[in-house]
């Protein structure tokens, strides 16, 4: 481990996501708000940061080894949405509502902790919805494509970035080509999806900001009441449509993209699989609707919140609170499974649920033919033990992870419903939760909130990534 | 440029290796999984499971016009086959193929005109370099430049040599008829341009070009005179170790040891004066039985490192004169300086000569110097003429070359003329330059290009 050529390395990434508040400063001058001091003061102060540390440690960077990477990932993270928050600090929120708003935001979580979003300046605004779309495809994989700064480290960070286990390798031989040919999908997408959105009827400021929480599968909105504020089926249809497209593996996106070859969305089994599991959660919830007598939801809105849940999006359509209870629950539980793996979406990922599903299915098998010999497949690929064996590793950790911090979060004074969904909606990258978090995180105590911004990076990175520096054995060399 | 290298065993673990540094996009195929994991976590490269010689595979790496393919198993045919599909079915700009059988290397359109572009074989290039160290003993790496004409030598300065001690400049009075162009010297490690008055110090590294005719006389300079060898004992009767001791059996007395019983019947068979041993080359009787301290050279050729390492040391201490081994793993080249009198790394001959294959622009030659520094050295045609290079008809040393290189010399029309201040560039003249760190290839291969 080298710590000058990581500080080095920070630095460089620092400097890089500093440029990012030029964008927020342009809103401000377009919008003559008052917010333009506060991010010029950020910009200047990061920079300044960023560009200390890069002279002090100058040509001092070297190859790095995987333990490096897991430590600048977590770090860079942790140190992004410290730098993140500094503008929300600024402006006048807590220390902590600050940084659980950042950290929020760059994990595509989409959970706020502020109320009387249409009153706010259309910086800050449009800065928040930035943070979701950067932390979407993930900075280090942007600065992957960018710089050429990072040679064969790069792999390691890129691996530990891209949410879910990749199935497949890498899409190109050089990982500066692959970085480049998903942002530059990501990309496309955010433009398409933000044109739909204007043609649909909105201004072209709230175009923007949600096309970029949309294809980030973030969720922040520029308004308190989330795409409801607009009323409007077309911009429903389009967020539908733009949600499900950021929650496929974007391998797929690139097979069609670049390869020609669109085919294969419909012989992908998890593309399969996550379409199924949406579908049937939504059919559930409309025959829970229709046969619970105080549930008031139209089946339009039940598709939206399916599509917006289980995605981990977060977005929402109208007033959930008239709607049955076990509803809420049941989308929670959707959220679990996510989307799917190479996406930009959270929860435990499609193909890791298909692989535990399988697997269980063929010990059953196991059991009716005793002597047979049965290997795990997912579609027609057949799949190593030892992956399966890995998935099932990260599972029981993400399981555990969560009942740890369910009960941390019960020891600081909230109530059942509550805890259990926001750490459900905060491990998954969701948003918003049940019970009391069910708009916003307000009511959440300080403590609570550092243990939900945990939670949040901790379902960013999958869990190992971050958990490996946790364990004695990294640090004892 | 995209890449297919075809077997990700030693050769292809190599060239990708090299490859993917030299910015070229790199795909590897193997059927071993454990290898291509191994690969993939070090390099930037993306591989393929599966058998390199079927169209299946060969669809899946996605061969195109653009792509150049390099057949590198360790079996002839599947590297044939996989030529030829990749020529007739996809078309591909360049093939190369390995062959350890060189039967085939003369007649190439057997397979199909066209289908096998370049012939590579990396055991014969391994064994003549071999060869080439032994007819000269005292110079520790030779390599080739403008066809064999000149040469490039290394020679260890040692105490007794004549030269050591003195000024660089009287070389001309102990040997008033032979050229010798000294271009670089190491010492402790590092490079430096040596001039007319400089002092040979002990244990200086030096690096010289001559004709074939005169490294004998120039390296007597700097070390005692060496009886040529006569009795060499040879490790591992693999490829390398059979060639190599049908070629020397004529001139020396050459003894092979192999472990393997029946490899040992069938090698003497195919050997006529060469004295085949069975048995191991650790096991300290069986050395002591052959003779070992009458032995002047101890070659141990055999594919596993530490068997060659632990095998020279022992005869050393058993009172061989000289040791040589070949050394597969790059990390142990900065081990062996000062245990081991020669080593050489088989496979850096081939990945250079397919690093030169490979280039756009107008280098001829490009020989590793010291693989743990970096250092090379590359033979470039000049092929700027006064209208696209400012640099032509001037003199030599107005050329802005990055620090860290510097020109060896200039072969034109076959002769070797000293690099002086004086000289002008002149058309398809051959620039032997020394580059101390290989990263400036890209600045140094734009002087050579020919626009």
């Amino acid at each position: 481990m080298n710590l000058k050529s990581i500080i080095n390395l920070f630095s460089i990434l620092v400097m890089f996501f500093s440029t990012s508040f030029i964008f927020p400063m342009i809103v401000s001058w377009v919008y003559m708000d008052t917010s333009l001091n506060i991010f010029i003061t950020t910009f200047v102060l990061v920079f300044t940061f960023g560009l200390l540390g890069w002279y002090l440690t100058k040509g001092s960077i070297t190859d790095l080894s995987q333990s490096d990477g897991f430590i600048i990932i977590t770090f860079f993270w942790l140190i992004l949405s410290a730098a993140g928050s500094i503008p929300f600090y600024l402006s006048g929120m807590s220390l902590v509502d600050a940084f659980f708003e950042s950290m929020s935001g760059i994990t595509t979580t989409g959970a706020t902790v502020l109320s009387g979003l249409d009153e706010l300046p259309q910086s800050i605004l449009f800065y928040r919805q930035l943070l979701q779309w950067m932390g979407g495809m993930g900075l280090i994989v942007l600065a992957i494509a960018v710089m050429p700064l990072l040679g064969i480290g790069g792999g390691q960070l890129y691996k530990a970035e891209i949410p879910g286990a990749m199935n497949d390798q890498k899409l190109t031989p050089r990982i500066k080509e692959t970085a480049q040919a998903l942002w530059a999908i990501y990309l496309v997408l955010t433009l398409a999806c933000a044109f739909l959105y204007f043609i649909a009827g909105m201004t072209a400021f709230d175009a923007i900001s949600h096309s970029l929480s949309t294809v980030s599968i973030g969720g922040f909105s520029t308004h308190d009441l989330s795409i409801g504020y607009f009323n409007n089926s077309a911009i429903e249809a389009v967020c539908i449509l733009f949600m499900l497209l950021s929650a496929l593996s974007f391998t797929l996106h690139y097979f069609a993209f670049y390869m020609k070859k669109p085919l294969k969305y419909f012989y992908d089994p998890e593309l399969r699989f996550f379409i199924s599991v949406i579908m049937l959660i939504f059919i559930i919830t409309v025959a829970i609707n229709f046969f619970s007598f105080n549930s008031d939801a139209s089946t339009s809105e039940l598709l939206f919140q399916s599509v917006s849940i289980i995605t981990t999006t977060g977005f929402s359509v109208g007033d959930t609170s008239g709607w049955s209870p076990s509803i809420g629950f049941l989308l929670l539980i959707g959220a679990f499974i996510g989307a799917c793996s190479g996406s930009v979406g959270g929860g435990v990922k499609a193909w890791r649920v298909l692989i535990i599903i399988n697997y269980a299915y063929i010990t059953l098998k196991k059991m009716i033919h005793p002597n047979a010999v049965i290997s795990l497949k997912i579609g027609t690929k057949s799949v190593d033990d030892s992956v399966a064996s890995s998935v099932w590793g990260f599972f029981s950790i993400y399981v555990i992870s969560f009942v740890i911090l369910f009960l941390s979060l019960l020891i600081t004074g909230m109530d059942f419903e509550s805890a259990f969904s926001a750490i459900g909606a905060c491990l998954n990258n969701l948003g918003p939760g049940l019970g009391d978090v069910s708009s916003n995180y307000q009511s959440v105590s300080p403590a609570g909130k550092l243990i939900l911004s945990f939670a949040m990076i901790l379902g960013r990175l999958e869990i190992f990534t971050l958990l490996v520096l946790l364990t004695p054995a990294f640090w004892n060399k | 440029m995209k890449i297919v290298i075809l077997g990700a065993g030693r050769i292809g673990g190599s060239l990708a290796r090299n490859l993917s540094k030299s910015n070229y996009q790199v795909l590897i195929v193997d059927q071993n999984k454990d290898r291509l994991s191994d690969l993939e976590d070090k390099l930037d490269i993306m591989t393929v499971e599966g058998n390199a010689s079927s169209l299946l595979t060969l669809k899946k790496s996605g061969l195109d016009e653009d792509t150049i393919v390099i057949a590198v198993t360790s079996n002839d045919d599947a590297n044939i086959i996989a030529c030829q599909i990749s020529k007739n079915a996809f078309n591909v700009k360049k093939t190369i193929c390995r062959f350890k059988d060189d039967s085939y290397i003369n007649q190439l359109d057997i397979f199909g005109e066209g289908i096998i572009d370049i012939p590579i074989s990396p055991e014969n290039e391994v064994t003549s370099h071999l060869i080439e160290l032994i007819k000269h003993p005292g110079a520790e790496q030779i390599e080739e430049f403008a066809e064999g004409k000149v040469k490039l030598v290394s020679v260890k300065a040692k105490k007794k040599g004549k030269l050591v001690g003195r000024e660089l400049k009287h070389i001309k009075d102990d040997i008033p008829d032979v050229d010798a162009y000294i271009p670089s010297i190491y010492r402790k490690g590092k490079p430096f341009i040596p001039q007319g008055d400089t002092v040979i110090k002990e244990n200086d590294e030096v690096y010289f070009i001559s004709s074939e005719a005169n490294i004998e006389p120039i390296v007597e300079e700097f070390r005692n005179h060496e009886d040529s060898y006569s009795r060499i004992m040879i490790v591992g009767g693999g490829k390398i170790g059979f060639s190599l001791a049908k070629d020397l059996e004529k001139t020396y007395k050459v003894k092979l040891i192999d472990s393997n019983a029946d490899r040992c019947s069938s090698l003497s068979r195919d050997l006529e004066k060469t004295i085949v041993l069975c048995g191991s080359a650790t096991d300290e009787s069986l050395l002591k039985s052959e003779n070992i301290a009458n032995i002047d050279l101890f070659c141990a050729l055999t594919n596993d490192d530490e068997t060659n390492v632990m095998s020279s040391l022992l005869a050393k201490k058993m009172g061989a004169k000289k040791t040589m081994i070949i050394l597969n793993n790059p990390s142990y080249l900065g081990l062996v300086p000062g245990f081991i009198d020669i080593y050489i790394a088989p496979y850096r001959l081939t990945v250079s000569s397919v690093l030169q294959d490979l280039r756009d622009s107008d280098v001829a030659q490009e020989v590793i110097l010291k693989t743990d520094l970096g250092a090379e050295a590359i033979e470039g045609i000049v092929h700027a003429n006064e209208y696209t290079s400012p640099l032509f008809g001037n003199p030599i040393k107005d050329i802005p070359l990055p620090e860290g290189c510097s020109i060896g010399a200039i072969i034109r029309h076959g002769d070797v003329i000293m690099p002086n201040a004086s000289v002008d560039l002149a058309l398809n003249d051959h620039l032997i330059v020394f580059l101390s760190d290989k990263n400036m290839m890209g600045e140094v291969e734009a002087l050579f290009k020919s626009s």
